[in-house]
């Protein structure tokens, strides 16, 4: 009985949990090198209204149809931020804040109003996400694996790909973009480019992490590998396992613990992730060997 | 026109001006650079030194006018160049290793889709160790000084072996040590008919050093000869007299 509950429940649980954070980790060592941290914040909420509409159009939740409908709300972002900041009276990052919150209000509204609670997809789960309603149905095979780990895979897979045939170009684009320009590199598409993997992370982590979690790993496993390695190589992979790390403990900490205690209530698996991945990055602050607080010098 | 197509950097009438501001950071500022000699760019804070360098390397927006190097639009002609940016347009916390910087001087010859191979490796070592740094290959780029710092930047410009350089205050913030060697390998360059433009900042060091420069104070001052661009009455129209020296 437990070890079916395990494998049903909790293993695609951790599965999908584990792929979201390392999808998330993977381009968010760029982004928090670029100074861009925000911009998966920002991307990660501008993409709700896009997919709502989406849902409306075709009437259940569509892979494709969230793609097209996350990018359409991403080009509407970019055009509107644009229009704030021609009238130059409103700096950037206040027209980037106005979009964003703006996008993301009118997102949950029409979630609640034209879609309400029929279907897993409301204002909840925008938030928290649904590891919880994870079930790997009987038999366990490929086939009835739950979708959403199939296309987290991939998404991992593609990520991979893309960081190691240029991560040369992202290095340098990241350190010192000036240059890079002046030797030819399009930098312009490079960051172009980092910036779609951020959109199509954040979409496809969206449904089943939510949204408050996919900002805390695109930022919180490689701030805390930035603070325990000077390599950028390293730092990738650091931040690869703290983000692995932090989902099983996460979901450890909320869903298998409280079982094992005889609890009745578990906790918010994506909340205890986040809470988990936090806790990494603070014990790195602290106890980081050259850039702790508690460093010997 | 044998004249252009021989100038390593002909700058046409450039002009930089920022949205909201009235008056240009950069007004028609022309310069012809011969081939094989030392340049200096020079004037006082604000003057656009730095907005010469980056608006002749198409790296910010608002130009107007032209930059050819040898009668070329900048990009037919990106690998005879090697640009070093300002100190302060660095992030030195970036997890990069002395040796990584200087190994990205060959990035663009490496190309797409190929990792940096241990030959790469040596050849940057070789590039580090003609400045005195070799030591220096595994230390993360904040752990070093000012002067080490710089002479990571100018091992990476070497690595490029390019055949114009140009360096936006390679001396700022560096040892006597350091500046000494930025010297002699610029010595050495214009030895091998390399040519350099260089934002400069120390005016005694120029006359020794430089064999031309361009006063600047947001338009052009003067340019020539050091000698003649150092006259005083020069210098008082760029920096003013008296107090008004340090503006």
């Amino acid at each position: 009985m437990s070890a079916d509950i395990f494998l049903q429940i909790d293993l695609p649980a951790l599965l999908l949990a584990a792929l979201a954070a390392l999808a998330c980790a993977l381009p968010g060592n760029f982004l928090v090198l670029r100074k861009q941290a925000m911009m998966g914040d920002a991307l990660s909420h501008v993409v709700l209204p896009g997919l709502v509409v989406a849902f409306l159009f075709v009437g259940q939740i569509d892979p494709l149809a969230m793609m097209l409908g996350a990018a359409g709300a991403c080009l509407l972002a970019v055009a509107l931020i644009r229009l704030f900041q021609r009238s130059s009276l409103i700096d950037s990052g206040a027209a980037m804040g106005i979009v964003f919150t703006a996008m993301f209000a009118l997102g949950l509204l029409l979630l609640e109003s034209r879609i309400g609670s029929r279907v897993h997809l409301d204002a909840k789960h925008a938030l928290y996400g649904a590891l919880e309603l994870t079930y790997w149905p009987a038999p366990l095979t490929l086939e009835t694996l739950p979708p959403q780990i199939k296309t987290l895979a991939a998404l991992n897979i593609a990520l991979l790909i893309m960081l190691i045939a240029f991560f040369k170009e992202l290095r340098i684009s990241s350190f010192d973009p000036e240059f890079s320009a002046v030797t030819g590199l399009k930098t312009a598409w490079i960051s172009a480019g980092l910036m779609l993997f951020v959109a199509l992370t954040a979409v496809a982590c969206f449904e089943s992490v939510g949204s408050i979690l996919v900002i805390a790993l695109f930022v919180c496993p490689a701030a805390t590998a930035r603070m325990l390695c000077d390599d950028l190589r390293q730092q990738v992979l650091i931040s690869a396992l703290c983000a692995v790390l932090s989902a099983v403990l996460g979901y450890g900490l909320a869903s298998i613990l409280p079982r094992l205690l005889g609890f009745e209530h578990s906790l918010s698996a994506a909340g205890m992730i986040a809470l988990s991945a936090g806790g990494l990055q603070l014990a790195a602050m602290v106890f980081a060997p050259r850039y702790g607080a508690l460093r010997s010098s | 026109m044998d004249n252009t197509s021989s100038s390593p950097l002909m700058i046409d009438r450039l002009s930089v001006s920022y949205p909201g501001r009235k008056s240009a950071a950069l007004d028609a500022v022309s310069w012809h650079i011969k081939p094989g000699t030392l340049n200096a760019v020079i004037g006082p804070n604000g003057a656009g030194k730095s907005t010469l360098l980056k608006a002749a390397l198409e790296l910010i927006p608002g130009r107007s006018g032209k930059a050819l190097f040898w009668g070329r639009p900048l990009r037919e002609v990106r690998r005879k160049l090697a640009y070093v940016p300002q100190r302060s347009a660095i992030d030195w916390n970036f997890p990069v290793s002395a040796l990584d910087v200087v190994t990205m001087g060959l990035y663009a010859g490496i190309g797409w889709l190929r990792p940096v191979r241990k030959a790469h490796k040596e050849r940057a070592l070789e590039a580090m160790a003609r400045l005195g740094i070799e030591d220096l290959a595994a230390s993360q780029i904040g752990a070093l000084s000012g002067g080490q710092q710089q002479r990571v930047f100018i091992a990476r410009a070497l690595l490029q072996d390019a055949d114009l350089y140009m360096m936006d205050e390679p001396f700022a913030g560096v040892d006597s040590v350091t500046e000494a060697k930025i010297f002699e390998i610029l010595q050495a360059l214009k030895q091998a008919g390399k040519t350099a433009v260089i934002v400069h900042h120390d005016l005694s060091s120029v006359e020794r050093q430089f064999d031309t420069a361009l006063l600047l104070n947001g338009r052009t001052i003067a340019q020539g000869p050091v000698k003649t661009v150092l006259a005083k009455d020069n210098l008082t129209a760029a920096y003013g007299s008296g107090r008004l020296l340090a503006l």
